[in-house]
């Protein structure tokens, strides 16, 4: 409460003592011959300053000293005034619109309706927040013609402010509304890169359109998206949807005119097609998709290189010659979930299964997922990599470690990397996973072998990161950079399948 | 409108408790004192209620207020003297000054937690007690009488901690009570209930802030004695002498009455938020960040109070440490004499003498 | 028009509970951000500390 030295630095303050009228601090007084008979009169609770100093003045400005340091409140940890209830956050923005909410699932849920009921926005980035109170708290969103983002919704842009993990993407006419984080990430992304723009990117979280929930979000989502005066093209991004869901939300989509691209991720494209919406085929081709329309353009179907063709095929071949004997597999290391997801789709359909720890087939399933086998994807956001540690996006070791191990692995030929920037993620995660690569890469040369690097960049020139910057720095690194992850891992299914 | 944050259950059963007799009816008091960031409402003869600015911590005896920047409790019109209601739901003045709204405030518990899921073994203790120890040395406010563990040689041993901060500088607060913090360690150890009595009249209601930094060091103690006891599952009787001293013998009465309610709370094992969760951190924690971000906390409570609290707390750990060697020694023979522990803690001062 | 409507034409404000980073990232792009001082209504155990600790 009293900060002592302060006081003995003023000039001409030989001592000092402030305290409350206690008999033992009366007593050190006397001791310390300051006593008065004023003092002598104090009780405990009566709070005093002793000066011994010769001039009038200085006693005055001891007190005014005092009277500064009294009034001065308990500094918090940050300048910054923060609020610690949500009726107190709102008294400080009074027109907030959107609460964030990332605390622990077991109290997202409680915290997310006190905003509904006060008329405000979520995004609910939590996770571990229970189905139950998931289905209470978009069903109390609909009646209230509110948006409740999430739960373990990473990714959204809202009036071109991205939200959590998501990037700066210039504004356009495509409105998007997603299941899957990376997949709004990926497709925004994109369309900013092909320099066209978006409107909206609503994510609804994963289990948004599990039979339980109905779809919900993504219905109020798409209404929303087709009565906004900006939006001319409407883009939805999910994994399959239950066959009933699939339905109303597909049906949703005809209540306007607005162009549709709908891309369920590993569905059949025919089932959007059924319903009048074009069908994205991966990621990439939605956001070609999207950008075709908004420009009156032909819609084409996008599912090969979109740029230097010829030239990927022969480095291809003949980057395929360095292998040894016995290099002969692919493995990716993903921090994106749908973006992994994605990559064993295209693989699939150019004839590999790859191994996973979220395996498009359960027989290919990894029993250990550290130890990785024939041509493996993984999906290093999942729990069983991130226990004790954030997320790969932001924290890269984990990666670095299997780069390393896989590194040490006779079998492997190419490994496959995504890196996702923009706000939310590492600001430099192509620095800090750099060291990894030189280092996988030396130790292969050391036992004769040769690495591929191969990778795409989630993100926009607009971001905090720089898309071009990264870019450039992989490339001059050795590493093969392709435009998108479908791109990617194409290159990478080329080199597999140029080994004699 | 102010929000509350959070109330110890204590307070919360205080107040449903008084509604109830009272009827289910509302409550008055009177407001006893008001400082900026701080201030008690007398409810009873013996019960003050205090509401304290949410920075300053939570303590077991008060509300704590969310106050928007530049808000103070006078500027709320709070005055000495005025007359208050008191329900479940809020806290208003008569005249409609002021009113606090107590919905949506946390409880927490401020008592000893029943039991443990996981207690750490004694070397992970000692290394818990070394990084608070280290922690505190490096980012402590010893302008209280906290330089005083520099005069405890074989604390300073006991935890191998020899690089700390000659910044450490000793005052008239520190060094003036020293020597009375020996004797008081040197009863509790040898479990001299007269002189524990005799010295505590010469600690309580020492030093400065509105809390005197000795009644925040006796805080800090009973702390480690209320919660290593409950590792050791030993019975502490220094406990109960202490309680004797300072609330049966009246002690607390020559301190100030924020003081005298914290000690009262302290006797029965009820501590300021961060002084428990470093506690329960001190005897189940692996995690030296999470050590070091409690005793960072714990520092944080007032200027120099936090600093102090941990001080009493590292000295109880020594004291506890003494009593369990002395336990274990007399199975076997009556050692534990008065010379080896003079030659254990240095010098002991006669500074009773100077007591009146 | 519903409430999300009318929420695309305006000045997003923010209340960020949690993670402070997120709300860092909005200040850096003058959004007008408030931080909560967000804890756990447990209070005191060691349950709680864990779950602080992973959030940072």
């Amino acid at each position: 409460m009293i900060v002592t030295k302060e006081l003995n630095s003023i000039s001409g303050v030989k001592e000092v003592l402030v305290g409350m009228g206690t008999d033992l601090n009366k007593e050190l007084t006397g001791n310390l011959n300051l006593m008065t008979p004023e003092i002598e009169e104090l009780t405990p609770n009566d709070f005093y300053i002793a000066v011994d100093t010769e001039k009038e003045e200085v006693f005055e400005e001891v007190v005014s000293k005092v009277d500064e340091l009294l009034s001065k409140k308990a500094e918090s940890q940050t300048s910054d005034y923060q609020p610690a209830t949500f009726d107190s956050a709102v008294d400080a923005l009074p027109d907030a619109n959107m609460v964030v909410i990332s605390v622990p699932g077991e109290y997202a849920a409680d915290e997310a309706k006190k905003a509904l009921n006060k008329g405000i926005h979520v995004m609910l980035f939590s996770d571990n927040v229970p189905i139950e109170k998931e289905i209470e708290l978009k069903k109390l969103a609909h009646e209230k013609g509110l948006l409740v983002m999430g739960p373990d919704c990473g990714t959204a842009i809202i009036n071109g402010v991205p939200l959590c993990f998501a990037n700066a993407v210039n504004k356009g006419d495509i409105g998007i509304v997603g299941a899957s984080g990376t997949g709004i990430q990926e497709v925004s992304s994109i369309i900013g890169k092909l320099g066209s723009g978006i409107t909206q990117a609503i994510g609804t979280g994963g289990r948004d359109l599990r039979a339980e929930v109905g779809g919900i979000m993504m219905i109020d989502g798409i209404r929303a998206l087709q009565k906004d005066p900006n939006t001319e093209v409407i883009v939805l991004i999910s994994k399959p949807p239950a066959k009933e869901i699939e339905e109303k939300v597909l049906n949703t989509l005809k209540e306007s005119d607005k162009p549709a691209v709908v891309h369920f991720i590993g569905g059949d494209p025919e089932v959007a097609k059924a319903y009048g919406a074009y069908a994205g085929l991966t990621l990439e081709d939605t956001a070609y998709k999207a950008v075709a329309l908004s420009r009156g353009e032909e819609v084409v179907d996008v599912v090969d290189f979109t740029r230097d063709k010829e030239e990927l095929e022969k480095a291809a071949k003949e980057e395929a010659t360095k292998f040894s004997q016995g290099q002969k597999y692919l493995r990716g290391l993903y921090s994106g979930g749908t973006l992994a997801y994605e990559a064993l789709q295209i693989l699939q359909e150019e004839g590999i299964d790859g191994y996973s720890n979220i395996p498009l087939k359960s027989e290919f399933k990894l029993e250990d997922v550290f130890k990785s086998k024939a041509h493996t994807v993984l999906d290093l956001g999942e729990d069983e990599f991130t226990v004790g540690k954030p997320h790969p996006m932001i924290d890269p070791s984990t990666r670095i470690d299997v780069i390393l191990k896989e590194a040490k692995d006779p079998e492997v030929a190419v490994i496959l990397l995504d890196f996702v920037i923009g706000y939310g993620a590492n600001r430099d995660i192509v620095g800090e996973i750099l060291p990894g690569i030189i280092k996988a890469r030396e130790y292969a040369e050391k036992e004769g072998r040769h690495l591929t690097f191969v990778a795409f960049v989630c993100g926009t020139n607009e971001d905090p990161q720089n898309l071009e910057k990264c870019e450039v720095t992989l490339k001059e690194n050795g590493v093969y950079v392709l435009p998108s992850n479908a791109q990617a891992v194409r290159f990478s299914e080329k080199l597999i399948s140029s080994i004699k | 409108m102010i929000n509350s944050t959070s109330m110890s259950s204590r307070v919360k059963n205080m107040i449903e408790q008084m509604v109830e007799v009272n009827g289910g009816k509302d409550i008055e008091g009177f407001i006893h004192s008001v400082f900026d960031y701080a201030c008690n409402i007398q409810v009873s003869d013996k019960d003050l209620i205090g509401l304290i600015s949410k920075e300053y911590g939570d303590n077991p005896y008060s509300i704590s207020l969310d106050l928007p920047p530049g808000q103070t409790m006078k500027k709320l019109n709070m005055e000495q003297g005025m007359r208050v209601i008191i329900n479940n739901k809020s806290i208003r003045s008569v005249a409609g000054h002021f009113y606090i709204n107590l919905q949506g405030a946390d409880s927490w518990e401020p008592g000893l937690p029943k039991e443990y899921n996981d207690l750490v073994d004694r070397n992970q203790l000692q290394s818990n007690l070394l990084e608070i120890m280290g922690t505190l040395l490096r980012k402590g406010n010893f302008l209280g009488i906290g330089p005083l563990i520099v005069d405890y040689p074989p604390i300073i041993k006991e935890f191998e901690i020899n690089d700390f901060e000659n910044s450490i500088k000793v005052n008239h607060y520190s060094s003036y009570i020293s020597p009375r913090i020996k004797n008081l360690l040197y009863g509790i150890i040898k479990d001299d209930q007269v002189s524990i009595e005799k010295i505590l009249t010469g600690i309580v209601g020492f030093g400065p802030g509105l809390t005197p930094s000795a009644d925040d060091l006796l805080v800090g103690l009973l702390a480690t004695l209320h919660y290593l006891g409950q590792y050791y599952k030993m019975e502490i009787k220094a406990i109960s002498y202490l309680k004797k001293s300072l609330i049966d013998q009246g002690l607390t009465n020559q301190t100030t009455i924020v003081s005298r309610q914290m000690l009262k709370a302290a006797i029965n094992g009820e501590f300021a938020r961060s002084i428990k969760e470093l506690s329960i951190a001190m005897i189940a924690s692996k995690d030296r960040k999470e050590i070091e971000r409690a005793v960072l906390a714990a520092i944080n409570l007032g200027s120099t109070s936090g600093t102090d609290t941990l001080v009493g707390l590292l000295l109880g750990a020594y004291v506890i440490k003494k009593i369990k060697i002395k336990k274990e020694e007399n199975y076997g023979s009556t050692c534990g004499s008065k010379k080896e522990h003079i030659l254990r803690f240095g010098y002991i001062n006669d500074s009773n003498k100077r007591i009146k | 028009m519903s409430n999300i409507n009318e929420l695309f034409g305006k000045e997003l404000k923010v209340i960020n509970m949690g993670l402070d980073s997120f709300g860092d990232d909005l200040k850096e792009q003058n959004i007008k951000t408030v931080q909560m001082r967000w804890r756990p209504p447990a209070g005191g155990s060691k349950k709680m500390m864990s779950l602080l600790s992973k959030l940072k």
